[in-house]
């Protein structure tokens, strides 16, 4: 199960706690948009999309 | 009975922005639909599609994790807003208002002049809004 990192608060967890992709979905929130603003990570390397592995 | 709100809870794509919120309005419409027939001496309307549009003027803030790089990162997609009108839980008084799928057509990352506190308004429109009172 893909699960991402929190670094800025949201409603849905603290910073340095993790979140699921389920939950998110869950919540109805933008996922990307949510990695964009930076208030979450990839958990680990693994669940990033091949084109981020490349960097 | 008129409502006073000190502070309306805002949360953007799960992201809590209560202290960046200047002012909020949630306005739900519904088109009205012309159903007059000849059988009618005055139009008669019914309603149509709803449509909702949630405006809320934001202080600018470009620190990590704030205002501006929530929003900049959420122009041209849709995500949930929940906005509850006061502080404290949500009651019969106090409704949890959530649109889901709204859409944010534009953003403006700069929007001020001297020597003022630098605030623009986001639209969302469209969605579907869910009350609850628990």
């Amino acid at each position: 199960m893909d699960s991402y990192k929190i670094i800025y608060k949201i409603a849905l967890g603290e910073p340095g706690s993790s979140v699921s992709k389920t939950e998110l979905e869950d919540a109805g929130v933008n996922i990307d948009a949510l990695l964009a603003s930076g208030h979450i990570e990839y958990a680990d390397k693994a669940t990033r999309p091949k084109s981020q592995l490349e960097e | 009975m008129a409502q006073y709100i000190p502070m309306t809870q805002v949360t953007v794509n799960s992201v809590n922005l209560d202290d960046r919120v200047v002012s909020c309005v949630l306005t739900k419409t519904k088109e009205s639909q012309d159903v007059t027939t000849q059988a009618d001496t005055a139009r008669k309307f019914q309603g149509g599609l709803e449509s909702i549009t949630v405006d809320i003027e934001f202080q600018l803030d470009q620190a990590a994790g704030e205002t501006t790089a929530t929003l900049e990162a959420l122009v041209g997609t849709t995500t949930t807003l929940i906005m509850i009108p006061n502080l404290g839980a949500v009651s019969a008084t106090n409704r949890r208002y959530t649109v889901t799928g709204a859409f944010l057509e534009s953003f403006s990352s700069i929007d001020g002049g001297l020597g003022s506190i630098a605030t623009t308004t986001a639209q969302w429109t469209g969605g579907t809004l869910a009350i609850a009172s628990t």
